[in-house]
């Protein structure tokens, strides 16, 4: 599955927009994450496009970026503390979000992923994108349609 | 000329269904002095930083802005209808799903509608002088939020009361306005709702297991085959979900108080604390019985036909119908209930049919103690040997099988006698009560908590905690 999607992958636009070589590293590390992302169910692909828009939205309290926060989380999507979990779980094992800090008083921090041999924000690059653009981050996230970013 | 989507935020096209609007004109002015008279004391001329649903979208029911509380607009929403959807469970499986009430099935799904409806503003009376007890202006933000929630359901069932049931429904949604919680003569329908929200700890301990009976009676209803009722339940889901938070971070935050004290203090022994003005883990553990004891109640007979025709008939199907893995019939399907026989508690076969509250009821235990689980990472973080557990399932029972019985949290058969000479220890007293109202005052400056609560670690949308989450004119 992944490499198919990978096949059809292409990030031109995106680069463009996010000021980035569209190149093989940054279309592989794409593509791995685009794989990642085809492998979760829908829930947990939304509840990470939710995550990301609370995260990278503008903010007057002084957070450090890519956080969102577990309350803000439960009051903004309606999804019950247990189903919440159990998705945080999803997106944890998948490599898209570690959860920070000790219960009661825990923060989601949305994960970089590897590319080449550095780090990249690729969900914050994603968030600007969407914006810019500007299309729907679920359309990507959620729905899985690529074909805006080439 | 009423501006009907200005005043009633709404999805149910309420501008051109002309009978709709004649009924809700009579009803809005009773609901506005039933909501001055039982619904949050003294909040007048507060203003409130509350999230308003003004629709479905994803971007439109979480709208948070300062609202003065009689203005709140108390919306009918209800999730898009699937033109596709079928009938997930029971006789009538397969069928598309019923826009219009079956007569043969109006009278039951009316009296289902009409005791989930009486939940709604039954909890917004039992919680109504809390405010006055609040131990910051986020809690009392967070207590606005959960009433004015609360009285948007009554909203939902209202308006299902009303366009689907003729004059029945509008004498119906009448009564709603008309019993009160604990009242002698005319109480709320379930006896659980008839009980007083003393202080801010009964009112977490409500949210977190008592809310949470609401959560699965409404995604059993959310399955029905009556679908403005089925699409009515899913939104009503999303809000509930907040107040289970409210609840599980509430209780939460005094359990960490409590262990941030013994910590401190350097104490171990789990009935300790009062001296430092907090709950101790033990008296917690005894709230914990009797929320969870009476909660389990609410799920009514373990064996039931009525549970078993509303099925049979596609009325009410089970949580998560569709995940299920059988036949969605339960045809020859057996399920295991719990009864006393000979002083010990056995296990009968029962039809799976006739067992669908106790199967609903286990769903919730489940859900309940991952949630307990959750609680005693605080101790365990703060090096604290104690531990929450769930009483057994028959401890202070008084419907379903078990009732009568007096057994043990532990799962002891005993005799009144016995049973009754631990009582204190098991369940909250008069004197514990008093203690916990003792602890009760209301903190009224931003960014202040009372002693016995921590402060959560974040605010509401992005605010500071110390934002002004109530505005006091």
């Amino acid at each position: 599955m992944t490499t198919k999607i990978q096949d059809e992958i292409a990030i031109g636009r995106f680069g463009e927009v996010c000021v980035l070589a569209a190149d093989a590293t940054h279309v592989d590390a794409f593509g791995k994450f685009a794989g990642r992302l085809h492998a979760l169910p829908e829930g947990a692909r939304k509840l990470l496009a939710h995550i990301t828009d609370l995260a990278y939205r503008e903010h007057h309290d002084g957070r450090k970026p890519g956080v969102a926060y577990l309350p803000e989380l439960h009051e903004t999507c309606g999804i019950g503390v247990d189903e919440m979990y159990g998705l945080l779980k999803q997106l944890e094992q998948a490599g898209f979000v570690r959860v920070e800090g000790e219960y009661p008083f825990q923060d989601v921090a949305l994960q970089d992923v590897p590319c080449g041999a550095t780090e990249w924000p690729l969900m914050q690059d994603l968030w600007r994108f969407c914006k810019t653009e500007p299309i729907s981050l679920r359309d990507v996230v959620v729905d899985l349609k690529f074909k805006s970013l080439a | 000329m009423i501006d009907y989507t200005e005043k009633i935020p709404n999805n149910v096209e309420l501008a051109s269904d002309k009978t709709l609007q004649r009924a809700l004109e009579k009803w809005q002015p009773a609901f506005q002095g039933w909501w001055s008279d039982m619904g949050p004391a003294g909040t007048k001329d507060l203003q409130v930083y509350l999230r308003t649903a003004i629709s479905v979208d994803r971007d439109g029911w979480a709208n948070f802005g300062y609202v003065k509380m009689p203005d709140y607009r108390w919306g009918i929403f209800l999730v898009p209808r699937d033109d596709n959807r079928k009938i997930a469970f029971g006789d009538h499986m397969g069928e598309p799903v019923w826009q219009e009430v079956p007569g043969e099935y109006r009278s039951t799904l009316r009296r289902i509608i009409v005791t989930q409806g009486d939940t709604e503003p039954a909890s917004v009376e039992q919680q109504r002088l809390l405010g006055r007890t609040a131990p910051s202006l986020y809690d009392m933000r967070n207590l606005f939020q959960v009433n004015v929630e609360e009285g948007r359901h009554l909203w939902a069932m209202v308006y299902l009361l009303q366009r689907y049931f003729g004059r029945d429904g509008r004498e119906e949604a009448e009564r709603l306005l008309e019993r009160r919680s604990g009242h002698a003569d005319n109480p709320r329908i379930l006896g659980a709702f008839n009980e007083e929200t003393r202080h801010w700890l009964a009112f977490f301990m409500f949210t977190f297991f008592t809310d949470r009976d609401g959560k699965f009676q409404l995604a059993s209803l959310a399955e029905s085959g009556f679908d403005p009722l089925s699409r009515t339940c899913r939104f009503m889901l999303t809000e509930e979900a907040h107040h289970m938070f409210v609840g599980e971070s509430g209780v939460a935050r005094a359990i960490q108080r409590t262990c941030e004290v013994m910590k401190e203090h350097g104490l171990s022994d789990p009935s300790e604390g009062r001296q430092f003005g907090v709950v101790p883990l033990s008296l917690l553990q005894k709230f914990v019985n009797f929320h969870y004891s009476v909660t389990l109640d609410l799920y009514g007979s373990d064996v039931s036909s009525n549970a078993a025709s509303y099925y049979t008939t596609g009325v009410k199907g089970r949580y998560e119908e569709t995940k299920q893995g059988d036949d969605h019939k339960l045809v020859g399907a057996e399920y295991p209930v719990l009864e006393v026989e000979n002083g010990q508690l056995v296990e009968k076969k029962v039809p799976a049919l006739n067992a669908l509250n106790a199967k609903l009821r286990d769903d919730y235990v489940d859900e309940i103690q991952a949630g307990v689980n959750r609680w005693n990472r605080i101790p365990e973080q703060n090096g604290i040997s104690f531990r929450l557990t769930l009483p057994h399932v028959g401890f202070h029972r008084k419907i379903g099988t078990l009732a009568g019985q007096f057994i043990s949290p532990d799962g002891k058969v005993m005799t009144e006698a016995e049973w009754n000479a631990h009582r204190d220890e098991w369940l909250p007293s008069a004197e514990d009560h008093k203690y916990v109202e003792s602890l009760m005052g209301q903190v009224l400056e931003p960014g202040k908590f009372a002693n016995w609560i921590a402060p959560p670690a974040r605010g509401i949308n992005s605010q500071p905690i110390d934002f002004e989450y109530v505005r006091f004119n």
